[in-house]
């Protein structure tokens, strides 16, 4: 089922994932995509502070990698991007770049805690 | 009559003919490919039929411009050499006229599947029930 609606949980606590939402909600968006921080929402059963996490509307949870491929497949200009990075030559690549964001995220993280960096 | 004269009658027969032709067919073939690239049956005849007038017009007007010839033509060799010249380039200008347009439409319709398609990837899990 095709979503028409996308929650991204993002960290409100970490400066890269705060430019990423920036970046994100400057975007045309072919499917609308509402932000929330993640320290303030609740999703039972979702570690949401650990991952960048995007519900659809139907229910469907995509976790980090498969979260940023939706959001770019949600965004006008971006959806060929999004299939060609979830493209079996290319998804190992968005894997690691993912990966290694989050990485950074996490030593960023440590220091800025109660929105000391906002 | 001179073998010039001949020559430019059948330039312009043949032109005449193989535009005439290939715009039958490409109106003929082209309908299923635009119907699936606009996503519209009554849209893709319209273009389909404006898309034969425009391939009229420069391909006729192509023709049309292009029957000067520059050298003598005295003999019925040279008369055939001339003609097959042009007629070449006639077609070499139906050829990528075509193309172009094939990719024009061709960048339609994958823009089109691309606004239709499902997320390039798998969830992670499905809940159940949404909250809020």
């Amino acid at each position: 089922m095709t979503p028409g609606r996308l929650t991204v949980l993002y960290d409100g606590g970490c400066p890269l994932c705060r430019a990423a939402q920036r970046w994100l909600a400057g975007r045309a968006q072919l499917v609308p995509l509402d932000f929330v921080d993640a320290r303030t929402a609740r999703y039972p059963g979702l570690d949401l502070l650990g991952d960048v996490t995007v519900v659809a509307d139907t229910g469907a949870v995509y976790r980090g990698d498969s979260a940023w491929l939706v959001c770019l497949w949600a965004l006008d200009g971006y959806r060929s991007l999004a299939v060609r990075l979830a493209g079996p030559r290319l998804r190992p690549l968005a894997r690691r770049v993912v990966r290694t964001a989050a990485a950074l995220r996490g030593g960023y993280r440590q220091s800025c805690d109660d929105d000391a960096c906002r | 009559m001179a073998a010039k004269t001949w020559m430019d009658l059948s330039y312009l027969a043949i032109s005449i003919g193989l535009t005439a032709w290939v715009a039958h067919t490409l109106f003929r073939n082209g309908q299923v490919f635009l119907d699936d690239a606009l996503g519209n049956e009554r849209l893709a005849l319209s273009v389909n039929r404006l898309l034969v007038v425009g391939f009229y017009l420069l391909n006729l007007g192509y023709a049309a411009v292009a029957i000067r010839v520059s050298g003598t033509v005295a003999t019925a060799t040279d008369a055939v050499q001339t003609l097959s010249v042009k007629i070449g380039l006639v077609l070499l200008v139906l050829g990528v006229v075509h193309m172009g347009n094939l990719y024009v439409l061709s960048r339609f319709r994958r823009r089109r599947l691309l606004d239709a398609a499902p997320p390039p990837v798998a969830p992670s899990l499905v809940l159940p029930k949404l909250d809020g």
